[in-house]
């Protein structure tokens, strides 16, 4: 067997590859997430997409979307592994952090294929007011998934330690999140009525000092979480 | 203080235990420009690495001692004292409920006992649990492998976490051994019960582990895949420590040489 330098990243990038290829085998998270999204935005749009919304409340339709439907998808990134009993061989492998690190990471690529299948359909389906900072929305929404997965996969680790797991995450969620969605649905606001990047200086500082802060907290608790 | 990082070379896991004291004194040396204090202070530095290169059951101590288990109020054992014996079949016996799986799962920290301890030393320095899993081999009822993945991802999977890539030729010398060569691109989704079983074995035998746990290692598994398991045995017996828990008395005839008896009233005798 070959030395391996960078153990550590190897072990993360087989985390990803591992649930990569899970996903697109049996595509449990991607469907249902990508369903709930596409219902959601068909109902809002069949009731109020002839009427003419204000920024503010475009951005809020979109968040209110992208949460609900990560819930339904995020949900499942450690509870899969301790229904069908893999989780003990992870943890036999692989150093909790390591498992978290992984399951961050594909969490966050799950969200992106959410916002990149979301987005286009929200701006056909619901025709939001011309002139957005396309570039700025773009920025203010990765910003902001990297801040909801970053809290909301330590969230599922808890969850999935826990006995009654149905709705459970939205309901721990939320409160976490509450900041983050209250400056993501400010930003993106002002993105959608082509507000300029001085305007969102500080809500990128936020989601970033935010993101910081909840990854480092996660790294230091998911051991706790996953081994007590 | 002293810190502890392990690595894994190949199938040979390092673990090197730095005195946290020393490279202080050596930075506060070197920020006053002491260099003869520098020097002294690598030196001693030096001397406190210590290298454990291939931790190898032979040379592996297990001792528990007064060990208690219970899950929310209901005791499954109490007051065990064991050491199992490098070079013997250790076994752990006694009927369902009793706590052997239980006991496996505290061995290798995947659980943390309610009272007394588990040392796991390693040339008289005590392994943390990160390290024991590193060097542990583990097949129980409980543990699953990915059933969306052939049998060749979860093999190549397992070992990139433990830190190796293995080759082509030892991937299929391992599947061949536990007489799963053909079934290798195959997801085990397609597996039966007791090719999963096989799979297991070869999952817990692929870093060669220097502590094999074996719970009910004959599950599922027909004439051939039993002599797959001794086989498994007889060769990890000599260069592991190996412990298996079992309630069939044929295999505790079989393999039994340092016997823990568990039973349902917590008491227990070790033979």
């Amino acid at each position: 067997m070959v030395k391996t330098s960078f153990s550590w990243i190897n072990a993360v990038s087989a985390i990803v590859t591992k649930d990569l290829i899970d996903e697109f085998r049996t595509r449990h998270a991607l469907t249902a997430m990508i369903l709930f999204s596409l219902t959601t935005l068909v109902t809002v749009s069949f009731t109020i997409g002839i009427y003419a919304l204000d920024v503010m409340l475009h951005s809020a339709l979109i968040w209110i979307i992208v949460f609900f439907s990560a819930m339904s998808a995020l949900n499942r990134s450690f509870t899969k592994e301790e229904d069908s009993g893999t989780i003990l061989a992870l943890k036999m492998s692989a150093t909790a952090e390591t498992i978290y690190s992984g399951k961050l990471v594909f969490n966050t690529l799950l969200l992106l294929v959410l916002i990149v299948v979301m987005l286009p359909l929200y701006y056909v389906m619901m025709n939001p007011p011309s002139g957005s900072n396309i570039a700025l929305l773009i920025l203010i929404c990765i910003t902001g998934l990297l801040s909801l997965s970053g809290a909301t996969t330590l969230l599922a680790a808890v969850v999935a330690r826990a006995g009654s797991r149905g709705s459970l995450l939205p309901v721990l969620a939320f409160p976490v999140l509450l900041p983050v969605l209250l400056t993501v649905i400010r930003g993106t606001g002002i993105a959608l009525g082509g507000g300029s990047g001085e305007e969102l200086k500080t809500d990128f500082l936020f989601l970033l000092s935010y993101l910081v802060i909840v990854v480092t907290a996660s790294l230091l608790l998911i051991p706790y979480v996953m081994e007590d | 203080m002293q810190m502890s990082i392990s690595f894994q070379y190949g199938k040979k896991v390092t673990i090197l235990k730095i005195q946290y004291s020393i490279i202080l004194s050596a930075l506060r040396a070197g920020i006053n420009t002491r260099l003869e204090q520098v020097r002294q202070s690598l030196t001693l530095f030096k001397g406190s690495i210590k290298m454990y290169y291939n931790v190898k059951g032979p040379f592996m101590k297990i001792t528990i001692n007064k060990l208690a288990k219970i899950y929310n109020s209901k005791k499954v054992f109490s007051s065990i004292s064991w050491q199992p014996e490098p070079g013997k079949c250790n076994l752990v016996t006694g009927p369902n409920g009793s706590g052997k799986s239980t006991l496996l799962r505290l061995i290798c920290g995947l659980e943390k006992p309610s009272a007394g301890s588990i040392k796991i030393t390693f040339n008289n320095d005590e392994l943390s649990v990160s390290e024991i899993r590193k060097v542990t081999g583990l097949v129980t009822p409980d543990l699953a492998l990915y059933r969306h993945l052939t049998a060749r991802e979860n093999m190549l999977f397992f070992a990139k976490l433990g830190g190796s890539f293995p080759t082509e030729k030892e991937l299929c010398e391992i599947l061949v051994k536990v007489g799963l060569a053909g079934s290798i691109d195959y997801p085990l989704a397609v597996f039966s019960t007791g090719m999963k079983q096989r799979l297991k074995l070869a999952y817990a035998i692929f870093h060669e582990p220097a502590l094999l746990l074996l719970d009910e290692p004959n599950t599922n598994l027909d004439d051939e895949g039993k002599i797959v398991v001794n086989s498994i045995i007889s060769e990890y017996k000599s260069k592991s420590m190996v412990i298996i828990a079992t309630n069939d008395q044929e295999e505790v005839r079989q393999y039994g040489e340092n016997i823990l008896f568990l039973d349902k009233c917590s008491k227990c005798n070790s033979n």
